[in-house]
């Protein structure tokens, strides 16, 4: 019965169908996770980020009642131009038409079309009518593949298949909701490989569920079950994903959401158990308890060598880990917020009930052992008319510091500048944070970043950074402190609303060991990878949409291996029966020499998944999505 | 043996003694003269690169092309081709020979182009090729070719197509050999009525990407001055046309770091109209 759901959404099963303007905002998203994709090769699912912008398609704020804080939910405002919608609000009164966005200061044409979808103007009164609805959604999605993989065939009479469970991906969601007042959700998720309906795994792999209610007064949100929660930025606690560097250069100020309900299937990027948040005038209170059982590998008899968190059981080793540690966390934070300055510090108290036993590999020597962990963090965003301060330091264990700093300015003529610095301690362990970095690995990692976004001429937009890093010990594949530097340069020409052209240069020099070597010494190379993007957007009318992409990548290893990819694709999609249905067709060629020189490039797929696949090797790639 | 004579044969066709896309090369005089950027073509010659572009022919018309590669006449092309616009879209004709006796290719393709809306045109195109050897065999295949242009602005076209997307082979009696598959994309900017620049770039599956540059400057209606640059190993070229009353006459040379000198002719016949519209690319 099980595979004959499986089956019976073989590809693709959608009873949902969504406009158009999703559509832009998905595309905008795309530059925002896909940078993301290539750092965190292990992330096996990026709703979480996308259902943030789902939510707020579903539900558009109204902007004549928006704060700041529901503003910066939206990716894709800047600081500066949150500030610059408020103060026209503030100043004109209450908004007549959502059109009225155009006579905002810094708001361009295309920066409108992809907020649009996430916003409404109505009057507050018929607001709070509408805000006493029942509102309730269900998903479910199945994929499979035609053909038997290795992993799934058995090996011979005596070896059985490695993977233990079935090749299906399956998943299933429900989420309803009474207005603005009180949520629920359930989510459940099985990984091609992981089991299901079995003695071990009696439904399916990963659930989660939560309750979220929003009472009026002083306690302005509790949750029981699963959530995220996120202060400051990141360094202190922020579990989930957040963006690091991307193409829009200034965009490095964290907006936490404090705690909220978590409807994601990563499997570990969050907290489970009771969460609550008190507001007293300008003073909040959070609470946050968590209890859960988590993936460790074990080492020795009572000790773990590391917490996996990549959240597949497909194989027997996978499933011997499979939750066999406890995770306990509390903590309190306190903040205090006017219209310019925003203060918050707090302390968790995280505790396994397995320690990590210290590594035998010299790269993990610094790395935290043991089976608690005390985090005490203090940040600040400090908003000044064109310039925003922002900072945090985070103490672990009362001897471990974690430190981001950072400005954005808007000196005028349109021009912003950026810039951050971070010092990360070599001991610091980033359990349950998730500060701006380079590596994924991000202890002992410091670093500069600095950024600007400009438009010298009108439909020219240039964004460039610069990021410097270096680390303080060995990382993995690096057997001695090294360092490196991020370079980006883009240029996006607007031709007309939505008609664009993209051409992007990044460049990104580090130091590893050298590859292929057989020596008994360890020298590092220097190992830089160029890009150039090429990529033009066509929306011709109001049901077609085009896109092309020409990437080629250039690996070189400093006296050392060389290789060179090349990416190329063609997008159409077309909108049938009044946007109900739309139909995309995508051809992929990539020639990439090896692995180094991989291209990532995000991919169209059903509603509400995103995926930014690696491609390397030659081949052709067709795909068809309706 | 046999196995040699099938390449060296095939060599007439792909101009190099293995079979690479990027000499899988139908080149006009026009085209040949401008780096062989194609994929914003909006002539008669477009059926050759991408058939989107005979959307840009306003009449019926016919036109035939010469091209020696190099100046070999074994190596040599020959093209007719017809199209004629019609209330349905654009219907053309192609055949191309190439070779010599010894090992002769024929091209006969069919294609259907539309316009749609002021900012779209697309077509498709079907090919058949025969490959005669020795003067007795004969060999097919088939494969054909998607094109895309769009004009999201008064000066700027874009243009993509793809040759061979179903990756089919001429079949022999010992192995099928591939027919090249090709992805070309394009850009044509032209900020005045008179001068145009192109950038292209074209990847065939088997070998690196091939960039290529052009320009084309109208002094005078009646003359049309071309020039070009294409990939690495650099290839230069430049030609020119002839605008006169309803016929146009293109002439263009490529020189070769290695191979040396391709030379190309194009003749265009336009009905219905007093002079053929020069600024039509």
């Amino acid at each position: 019965m099980k595979r004959l759901i499986a089956i019976s959404v073989l590809i693709i099963l959608w009873t949902v169908a969504r406009s158009q303007q999703l559509n832009d905002a998905g595309q905008a998203v795309t530059d925002l996770l896909e940078p993301l994709a290539e750092k965190q090769l292990t992330q096996k699912d990026y709703s979480e980020l996308f259902n943030d912008l789902v939510d707020m398609y579903e539900n558009p704020l109204n902007l004549n009642k928006a704060t700041k804080e529901d503003l910066e939910r939206i990716p894709f405002l800047t600081d500066r131009q949150i500030e610059e919608i408020l103060f026209y609000v503030y100043n004109n009164g209450p908004l007549l038409t959502i059109y009225e966005l155009s006579a905002v200061k810094g708001l361009s044409p295309e920066t409108i079309k992809m907020i649009i979808p996430f916003l409404k103007v109505e009057p507050v009164k018929e607001q709070s009518e509408k805000n006493k609805r029942l509102r309730a959604e269900a998903i479910f999605r199945g994929r499979t593949t035609l053909q038997t993989p290795l992993g799934y065939q058995q090996v011979n009479d005596s070896v059985p298949a490695p993977f233990t469970g079935s090749r299906d991906r399956i998943y299933a969601r429900v989420r309803a909701n009474y207005g603005n007042t009180l949520y629920a959700g359930f989510t459940m998720e099985k990984d091609p490989g992981e089991q299901a309906f079995t003695p071990q795994v009696p439904v399916m792999d990963f659930l989660s569920g939560y309750i979220m209610l929003k009472p009026k007064g002083f306690l302005k949100k509790i949750i029981i079950g699963d959530y995220k929660a996120s202060f400051g930025q990141g360094a202190g606690l922020w579990t989930g994903m957040a963006f690091t560097k991307n193409s829009v250069a200034t965009d490095i100020r964290r907006r936490a959401t404090g705690i909220d309900k978590y409807s994601s299937v990563n499997e570990n990027s969050f907290l489970r158990g009771i969460a609550a948040e008190m507001q007293l005038k300008s003073f909040r209170l959070f609470l946050i308890g968590s209890y859960k059982n988590i993936d460790g590998t074990i080492a020795g008899f009572s000790g773990i060598s590391s917490i996996r968190n990549d959240g597949y059981h497909r194989t027997r080793t996978e499933m011997e880990y499979r939750k066999n540690i406890t995770e306990k966390v509390v903590g309190g934070i306190v903040s205090w917020q006017s219209n310019s300055l925003k203060i918050e510090a707090g302390q968790t108290f995280w505790r396994i009930d397995k320690p990590i036993v210290p590594s035998r590999y010299p790269y993990k020597f610094p790395a935290f052992s043991g089976d608690s962990l005390y985090t005490s963090f203090a940040g600040y965003s400090l908003f000044a008319r064109k310039l925003i301060l922002f900072g945090e330091i985070s103490l672990q264990n009362f001897n471990n510091i974690a430190l981001y700093q950072g400005l954005t300015l808007s000196p005028g003529a349109g021009i912003q500048l950026a810039l951050s610095y971070r010092n990360y301690s070599k001991k610091c362990f980033f359990i349950t944070a998730n500060p701006f970095a380079e590596s994924s690995v991000m202890n002992g990692e410091s670093g500069i970043y600095a950024g600007i976004t400009f438009s010298p001429f009108e439909n020219l937009n240039i964004n460039s950074y610069l990021d410097v890093f270096w680390y303080k010990w060995l990382k993995y594949r690096t057997d001695a402190p090294s360092s490196g530097y991020e370079f980006l340069l883009q240029g996006v020409y607007s031709f007309s609303t939505g008609t664009t052209l993209l051409l992007r240069y990044r460049n990104r020099l580090k130091q590893g060991n050298k590859l292929f070597y057989t020596g008994n010494d360890f020298p590092l190379s220097t190992q830089k990878i160029s890009s150039v993007r090429l990529h033009f957007t066509y929306p011709a009318g109001d049901s077609w949409w085009f896109s092309t992409r020409i990437e080629q990548t250039f690996f070189n290893e400093e006296a050392g291996h060389c290789s060179k990819g090349f990416l190329l694709f063609f997008d159409v999609k077309h909108f049938f029966a009044r946007n109900r249905l739309s139909a995309d067709i995508r051809l992929t060629h990539f020639d990439t020499g090896d692995y180094y020189s991989r291209i990532y490039t995000w991919e169209p797929d059903v509603l509400y998944v995103f995926r930014v696949p690696a491609f390397s090797g030659n081949g052709l790639r067709f795909l068809l999505n309706i | 043996m046999k196995f040699l004579l099938y390449i060296i044969a095939l060599s007439g066709f792909f101009h190099v003694p293995v079979m690479t896309a990027q000499d899988f090369n139908y080149s006009d005089a026009s085209s040949l003269s401008l780096g062989q950027v194609k994929a914003t073509e909006r002539s008669i010659f477009s059926v050759m690169a991408n058939p989107a572009g005979l959307t840009g022919v306003k009449s019926p018309g016919i036109a035939v092309s010469y091209v020696s590669p190099y100046n070999i006449r074994k190596l040599s092309s020959r093209s007719v081709t017809g199209t004629m616009p019609s209330q349905y879209g654009h219907f053309s004709l192609l055949f191309t020979q190439s070779g010599y006796s010894l090992s002769l290719l024929n091209r006969y393709g069919f294609s259907y182009a539309r316009q749609f809306g002021k900012h779209v045109s697309a077509a498709l195109m079907f090919n058949a090729l025969t490959h005669k050897l020795n003067g007795t065999e004969i060999y097919s295949g088939f494969f054909s070719v998607i094109g895309v242009q769009l004009f999201p602005s008064n000066t700027v076209d874009v243009g993509i197509y793809i040759q061979n997307i179903e990756q089919s082979k001429i079949s022999y009696p010992d192995q099928s050999v591939p027919i090249p598959v090709l992805y070309v994309a394009g850009i044509n900017w032209h900020p005045l009525t008179d001068l145009a620049l192109m950038a292209e770039i074209e990847k065939d599956q088997e070998f690196a990407p091939q960039y290529k540059f052009g320009m084309q400057y109208i002094p005078v209606d009646i003359l049309i001055l071309r020039g070009g640059v294409k990939g690495s190993p650099v290839d230069l070229s430049f030609g020119i046309g002839l605008n006169l009353s309803f016929i146009v006459i293109d002439i263009g040379i490529s020189y070769h770091q290695q191979l040396g000198v391709t030379s190309a002719a194009s003749l265009t016949l336009s009905l219905n109209r007093k002079r053929s519209n020069s600024r039509e690319r």
